[in-house]
C-alpha cells in the first residue's frame, strides 16, 4: 500500500512532506525525552566496565584499567559451564516458551468472554508471585520428606523418594517448567492482543472455502502473528547471554550440589563479587551480555530484513 | 473518547500530579530536617523549633542505625540522643533507618559518590570494611581522630582501635564485640540432661559423634542436626578465617604461615565426621533448602539440635533458650576460642560536610553510656525497663514486634558493653571481654588483607566454596572422599594458592611494622 | 475468532481448564499454607486438607494496620497514575513510528530498541536521579524511574498499527482535515483496543510489582514504602537474617522473623486485589475487542 503512494511525492514535496509530518515528531517528544534522561544519560555507567572506580578520587577521574576487569570471567573452567548454562536455558525458553505462549493463546480465542475471564485471570497469577515466594511453593514440591511429589505421587505409585535438591539432572527439567509455568499467562497475552485484532471476515471466508480448524491456524493465524513472534523473539535473543536471577539463584536456592545445571552468568557473577563489592567487574559482566546480545540482534535483524522486510525491528 | 475529554483527563491528571508534587517537596525538605513521618506533626515541630531557635543552631549529623523493619519511634530515639548529643559535642542528630536486608543496596547507593546524606555509617553488614577502604568510601581518620584517641582507646581497647588501619591509615573505628569465638552444638536440654550433658560442657568432635549415636540408638526418628543461618553453620575455632577461609591461619592463629584450610588435616578430619553423621542419619533431609529457623524446628520436634558459634557456649545456650522456644543446653565443640580482627567498623562518609562533629560522635559512641543505651535499647520506660540486677527488658505487655524501638541490634553498636544487657545475665558483657581477654590472640590480629591484587582468585575461589563448602558440611554428598578431592583441585585451579600467597605478603609486612 | 467445527469447541475449554489448575492449584496450597497452624506446617508440611486453621499470620502482617493500608493506597495510586503516563508515552512514540515514510523512523526505532540492550546501571542511574533531578525522597521515586515508558511496550504498540491499521483509514482521516492528534485519538484508538488494553495491563503490573523503585530512592521517607517494599522487606529481612553466617553474634530475636506460613500469607496479600481488579479491567479489555472488531 506504502509503495504506491511514495513514488508520487517527488522532489518539490520532499519539503512539504518534512513540514506536514512536523506534528508527528512532536508526538515523540515526551517518550524520546524520557529515554534520554531515563535511558541513555546514565549509560556514561558503560564506561565503569573499564575502569577501576575509586569513589574518592571520583567516578570520571578513577583510572581506566583496559579489559582487567573481564577477565575473571572467562579464568576458569566454570566459564564453560555458566555461558553453556545460560545459553542452552535461554533457547529452550524462547522455544518452549513461545510455542506454548501462542498455543495458549489461540486456545484462548476459541473461547467466549465469560470463561476467558476466568482463565485469563488464573494464567496470569503464577507471573505476579515474587522468586521467593515460588522457591518456597517449589520447595513445597520437592522436599524430599514432605515434598508434594515424593509424597503424593512417587510414594502411592510405589516409586522410590527422589532427593530433588541433590540431583542436578532433574534441573534443567524443573527450572525449565517453572520458567514456562510462570511466564506463560504472561506472554500468551501479548500473543492474544495481536489475534483478536485479526479481522473476522478472513476466517469466514476460510469457512466457506471449507477450511479445516488446523488449515485456519495455519493459514491465517500464524502469518498474522508473524510480526509479534519475530519481534519477540529478536527482543528475547538479545537477553540471550542474561538469566532470571531469582529463578537460578532463589529457586534452587544457592545449592552448591545443583551449580553444573544452575550456575549461569548472572549468578557467578552474583556470587563471585558479593565479598568485593567491585562495581567495575560487576558492569564488565553487564557489558559482555549485552555486546553478545546485540550482535545477536543485529544478526537476526539483518536476517529479517532479507527474509521479510516488514517484520524488521528497525 | 473525543479530543476534548482527553485533554480534560490530561489536564485533571497533570493538575494531581503537580499538586502531590508540591505536597511531597514540602514532605521532603521538612523531614530531612526533622524526619517525622505524619506531616501534621512535623510543620507543628517546626514551628516550635524555629521560634525557640535552638535546634537550627546545631549542624546535623546523620547516622546509619540498622534494623529489623523500621520501628515506629525512631524519630523519638533520634530526638532523645539529640539532647545529649546538643549538650555534649553541639549536633543535632538524625538516624538514617536501613533494614538490615537492604544494607548492601542503599549503602553502596548512599556512598556512590558526592551524596552527604549519611555522616556516620557502619561497615561490616553486607558491605566489607575492606570493601569501602577500597573503593575511596571512608574517610581517613587520624587527625580527626587524635582529640579522642587516648579515650577511644581506653573504651575500646588499643588493639580493636587499631585494627581499623590499612596501609597505616585509619578508616574506621572496628567495633567492640565478640572477637573470640567458639563452635558449639545446641541440644535440646532435655535430650542433654538424658544422656548427662549439660548447657556450656566441652565435648570434642569425637566424643560429640559418640553422643550422635546414642541419641540416635534411642530416638532414630529425630535428625540432630537442623539448619541455622542457612546451613549447616559449623564453624571452626582452630583457625583464624583471615576474613574469608580463603588462606588461614591454623592452630588458634598462633602460626604465621597462611594455609590453605581445605587442604589442612582439620578440615580432613572434619569431613570424615560429616561422613559418619550422614551415614547414621544425624542430619535433618534437605538441610541446605530447609527455609525453617531453630526456632521453627526444634520446639516441633523436627529435629532435636544445630551448630552455632558464640564467644562462650554457655551464653549461647542462654541466649537460644530464650530464642528457640524450648530450653537448650550449648556444648563447646573446641577446646578454645580465638579471638580475629573485628568485622565490623565505623566509618566516616567522605562527602560528610561536617567530618570533625561526625568524630565527636563517633567518640560518643564509643565511651557514652547513656547515648550508647539509647541507641541499643531505646528510651527507658518506653522501649525498656531495668530489672534490679541492671538488665534491661521490655516495657510490660510489649515484645519485640510491638515495640516502638528496633531491639536485638545491639550487634551492630560501636561499643554495646557500655549498655545495660538486653534479656542477658547481668555480668554478660564483661564475660564477653573476658572471653576476648582470655581467647587465643591471633596472629593476624588487626591486619587487613587488600586482596585486590587477586580479585579475579578471589570471585572464582568464592564459587568453588559456595559449590562444595556446604554441600559437604550438610553431608548431602555420597563420596565424601572423592568430592573433598574435586573440592581441593577446584580451588587450586580458581588460583587459591595466589590469595594465599597475597595475604602471606601482607601478614609479614604487617607483623613487620608491629 | 476461527470458525468453529463442535470437536474443536471442547478442545480449547479443556485444554484450557487443565491450565488453569495447574495454575490455581499450587497458589491455593499457598493460600491454604498461609491459614494453616504453624506447628502442622512445620510437621505435616503443605496440605490441601490441613488439619488446624489459623488466622496468626494475617495478625502479624497486619499488626502494622495503617502501614499496611497507607503503603496500599499509594500503591494504587502510583499504579494508576504511572500506568496512564505509560500508555500515553508509549501511544505517542509508537503511532509516529508506525507511519510508513516517516523520515528517521527506523533510526529513532533503533534509538528506542537500543535501550533494551544496554544499561549504564544501576549506580549511575542513581546517581543522576539524587543528584541531578532530586527525586528521591518523593513520590517521583516511584513513579519515573524505570517505568514511565518502556521500549518494549513501544515496540509492540509500533507493531500493532503497523500490522492492523490500515494505512488508507488514516489517509481518509487525514483528507476529511483530521489532526494528527485528533486521527490517533478518533480512529487510531478506538481501533487498537487490544494492545491499548495489554500495554495498560504489564505497565499496570510492572508499577504493581515493583519493590526497587522504593529500595533505591526512599532513604528516609520510607513512609511512602508501597505494599511491595513493605512486603519483600518483611520476606528479605528474614532470609538475611537466617543466611548471616558471615556475621558472628547476631543475636536478633529469632521470634521476629516470619515464619513459613507468614511468608505465604505476605505472597496472598500482594496478590489479592490483581484477583480482584483484573476481572473489571480484563472486562473492559474484551468489551473493547468488540468495538474494534466492528470497527475493522
Amino acid at each position: 500500500m506504502e509503495k504506491t503512494i511514495q513514488p508520487k511525492s517527488q522532489k518539490p514535496k520532499k519539503v512539504n512532506r518534512f513540514t506536514k509530518d512536523l506534528p508527528l515528531y512532536a508526538l515523540m517528544i515526551p517518550g524520546l525525552l524520557y529515554l534520554l534522561l531515563n535511558n541513555y544519560l546514565p549509560m556514561f555507567g558503560l564506561s565503569f566496565a573499564f575502569k577501576k572506580i575509586n569513589y574518592s578520587v571520583g567516578i570520571f577521574k578513577s583510572p581506566w584499567v583496559g579489559f582487567d576487569n573481564f577477565k575473571y570471567l572467562f579464568q576458569t573452567k566454570d566459564a564453560f559451564i555458566i555461558f553453556r548454562n545460560t545459553l542452552l536455558y535461554n533457547l529452550a525458553f524462547i522455544v518452549l516458551g513461545t510455542v506454548l505462549a501462542i498455543v495458549v493463546a489461540i486456545l484462548l480465542s476459541q473461547v467466549r468472554a465469560k470463561s476467558l475471564r476466568v482463565y485469563q485471570t488464573s494464567i496470569l497469577l503464577p507471573f505476579l508471585l515474587s522468586s521467593a515466594v515460588i522457591s518456597y511453593l517449589a520447595f513445597a514440591f520437592l522436599s524430599v520428606d514432605n515434598g508434594f511429589i515424593n509424597n503424593s505421587i512417587l510414594e502411592p505409585l510405589g516409586m522410590k523418594d527422589i532427593s530433588w535438591y541433590s540431583s542436578p539432572q532433574y534441573w534443567p527439567v524443573i527450572l525449565t517448567v517453572i520458567y514456562l509455568w510462570k511466564s506463560f499467562g504472561y506472554s500468551s497475552i501479548l500473543y492474544y492482543a495481536t489475534l483478536v485484532g485479526i479481522d473476522d471476515s478472513y476466517y469466514e471466508a476460510a469457512v466457506i472455502d471449507g477450511a479445516s480448524t488446523w488449515q485456519q491456524i495455519k493459514h491465517i493465524t500464524l502469518p498474522c502473528l508473524k510480526t509479534t513472534i519475530i519481534t519477540l523473539v529478536v527482543i528475547h535473543l538479545g537477553r540471550m547471554f542474561y538469566s532470571d536471577f531469582g529463578l537460578f539463584y532463589q529457586v534452587p536456592m544457592n545449592n552448591g550440589l545443583l551449580y553444573n545445571t544452575t550456575n549461569t552468568i548472572d549468578t557467578y557473577v552474583y556470587r563471585g563479587l558479593l565479598q568485593l563489592n567491585d562495581i567495575g567487574r560487576s558492569s564488565a559482566a553487564g557489558f559482555m551480555q549485552s555486546i553478545l546480545g546485540f550482535i545477536l540482534v543485529m544478526g537476526a535483524n539483518i536476517i529479517t530484513r532479507k527474509v521479510d522486510k516488514d517484520s524488521a525491528l528497525f | 473518547m473525543s479530543t476534548k475529554k482527553l485533554f480534560a483527563a490530561l489536564l485533571a491528571l497533570m493538575m494531581v500530579v503537580t499538586s502531590l508534587a508540591g505536597c511531597a517537596n514540602n514532605k521532603g525538605t521538612s523531614s530531612t530536617e526533622s524526619s517525622t513521618p505524619a506531616t501534621s506533626e512535623t510543620s507543628s515541630k517546626k514551628e516550635v523549633s524555629s521560634e525557640a531557635g535552638t535546634d537550627e543552631e546545631y549542624p546535623t549529623i546523620s547516622t546509619m542505625v540498622i534494623c529489623g523493619s523500621i520501628p515506629a519511634d525512631a524519630d523519638k530515639v533520634a530526638e532523645e540522643l539529640s539532647k545529649i548529643t546538643r549538650e555534649k559535642i553541639g549536633v543535632n542528630v538524625e538516624f538514617v533507618m536501613i533494614e538490615v536486608a537492604n544494607v548492601a543496596t542503599q549503602l553502596n547507593l548512599l556512598l556512590s559518590g558526592g551524596d552527604d546524606t549519611l555522616d556516620v555509617y557502619m561497615a561490616g553488614v553486607s558491605v566489607p570494611y575492606s570493601t569501602v577502604v577500597n573503593n575511596g568510601q571512608a574517610l581517613a581518620l587520624d587527625d580527626l581522630m587524635k582529640p579522642y584517641e587516648a579515650d577511644m582507646k581506653a573504651a575500646l581497647g588499643e588493639n580493636v582501635y587499631e585494627a581499623g588501619r590499612v596501609d597505616g591509615n585509619l578508616y574506621g573505628i572496628g567495633h567492640l564485640l565478640d572477637q573470640a569465638s567458639t563452635a558449639a552444638y545446641n541440644l535440646r536440654a532435655d535430650i542433654a540432661t538424658e544422656f548427662g550433658y549439660k548447657n556450656g560442657d566441652k565435648v570434642d568432635l569425637a566424643e560429640l559423634t559418640e553422643l550422635f549415636s546414642k541419641i540416635k540408638a534411642k530416638y532414630p526418628d529425630t535428625p540432630l542436626i537442623g539448619p541455622m543461618n542457612g546451613g549447616p553453620n559449623i564453624g571452626d575455632s582452630r583457625i583464624d578465617q583471615l576474613g574469608n577461609k580463603l588462606g588461614v591461619l591454623e592452630d588458634y592463629g598462633q602460626t604465621t604461615t597462611v594455609t590453605n584450610y581445605y587442604e589442612s588435616e582439620g578440615y580432613k578430619e572434619l569431613v570424615g565426621y560429616f561422613k559418619q553423621w550422614s551415614e547414621m542419619g544425624a542430619y535433618m533431609p534437605d538441610l541446605l533448602n530447609v527455609a525453617d529457623a531453630p526456632v521453627d524446628f526444634i520446639p516441633s520436634g523436627k529435629a532435636f539440635g544445630n551448630f552455632a558459634g558464640h564467644f562462650s557456649a554457655e551464653m549461647n545456650g542462654i541466649w537460644s533458650s530464650q530464642n528457640f522456644g524450648t530450653e537448650i543446653a550449648s556444648l563447646q565443640i573446641y577446646d578454645d576460642a580465638v579471638a580475629v580482627t573485628p568485622w565490623g567498623y565505623d566509618c566516616i562518609n567522605p562527602a560528610s560536610k561536617n567530618p570533625e562533629k561526625a568524630a565527636a560522635y563517633i567518640n560518643l559512641m564509643a565511651t557514652d553510656s547513656d547515648a550508647v543505651n539509647l541507641i541499643i535499647n531505646g528510651i527507658q520506660n518506653e522501649h525498656y525497663t531495668l530489672k534490679d540486677d541492671n538488665t534491661a527488658t521490655y516495657v510490660e505487655g510489649k515484645n519485640v514486634s510491638t515495640t516502638g524501638w528496633a531491639m536485638g541490634y545491639s550487634w551492630t553498636a560501636l561499643n554495646s558493653t557500655l549498655s545495660y544487657p538486653f534479656e542477658y545475665p547481668t555480668d554478660y558483657y564483661q564475660q564477653l571481654k573476658d572471653a576476648n581477654k582470655n581467647a587465643h590472640q591471633s596472629k593476624a590480629f588487626g591486619c587487613q588483607f587488600d586482596l585486590t591484587s587477586v580479585s579475579d582468585a578471589v570471585s572464582a575461589c568464592t564459587n568453588v566454596v559456595n559449590q562444595y563448602e556446604n554441600a559437604l558440611a550438610s553431608g548431602s554428598v555420597t563420596d565424601f572422599e572423592g568430592t573433598l578431592a574435586q573440592f581441593q583441585q577446584g580451588l587450586k585451579d580458581a588460583g587459591i594458592d595466589t590469595i594465599i600467597a597475597a595475604k602471606q605478603q601482607q601478614l609479614d609486612a604487617f607483623l613487620a611494622s608491629k | 475468532m476461527i470458525t468453529n467445527t463442535k470437536l474443536s469447541k471442547i478442545v480449547p475449554h479443556v485444554c484450557l481448564a487443565i491450565l488453569t489448575l495447574t495454575c490455581i492449584l499450587p497458589l491455593l496450597l499457598l493460600a491454604l499454607a498461609s491459614f494453616t497452624d504453624e506447628q502442622t506446617l512445620l510437621l505435616n508440611g503443605y496440605s490441601f486438607f490441613p488439619a488446624k486453621f489459623s488466622m496468626a499470620a494475617y495478625q502479624y502482617i497486619f499488626k502494622a494496620g495503617n502501614a499496611i493500608l497507607r503503603a496500599y493506597s499509594i500503591t494504587i495510586f502510583i499504579t494508576i497514575i504511572g500506568t496512564i503516563c505509560n500508555m500515553a508515552m508509549t501511544v505517542l512514540l509508537a503511532y509516529p513510528l508506525a507511519r510508513p515514510g516517516l523520515k528517521g523512523r527506523n533510526l529513532i526505532a533503533f534509538i528506542v530498541f537500543f535501550t533494551m540492550l544496554f544499561n549504564g546501571g544501576l549506580v549511575p542511574t542513581y546517581i543522576m536521579y539524587s543528584q541531578m533531578f532530586h527525586i528521591r525522597d518523593t513520590i517521583f521515586a516511584l513513579l519515573i524511574p524505570s517505568f514511565l515508558m518502556s521500549p518494549f511496550n513501544v515496540i509492540l504498540v509500533r507493531n500493532y498499527f503497523k500490522t492492523n491499521i490500515p494505512d488508507a483509514i488514516i489517509e481518509a482521516a487525514k483528507l476529511d482535515g483530521a489532526s494528527e492528534i485528533n486521527t490517533l485519538v478518533r480512529v487510531v484508538l478506538p481501533m487498537s483496543t487490544p494492545i491499548i488494553g495489554t500495554i495498560g495491563l504489564m505497565s499496570g503490573l510492572a508499577y504493581w510489582n515493583d519493590w526497587t523503585n522504593g529500595l533505591y530512592y526512599l532513604v528516609k521517607r520510607t513512609d511512602l514504602y508501597t505494599i511491595q517494599n513493605v512486603l519483600t522487606n518483611m520476606l528479605n529481612n528474614a532470609q538475611f537474617l537466617k543466611t548471616a553466617s558471615q556475621l558472628q553474634g547476631v543475636n536478633v530475636e529469632m521470634g521476629t522473623l516470619p515464619s513459613v506460613g507468614i511468608r505465604m500469607a505476605i505472597a496472598v496479600v500482594a496478590l489479592l486485589p490483581v484477583v480482584i481488579v483484573y476481572p473489571f479491567i480484563q472486562k473492559s479489555f474484551v468489551k473493547g475487542i468488540v468495538v474494534g472488531g466492528v470497527k475493522g
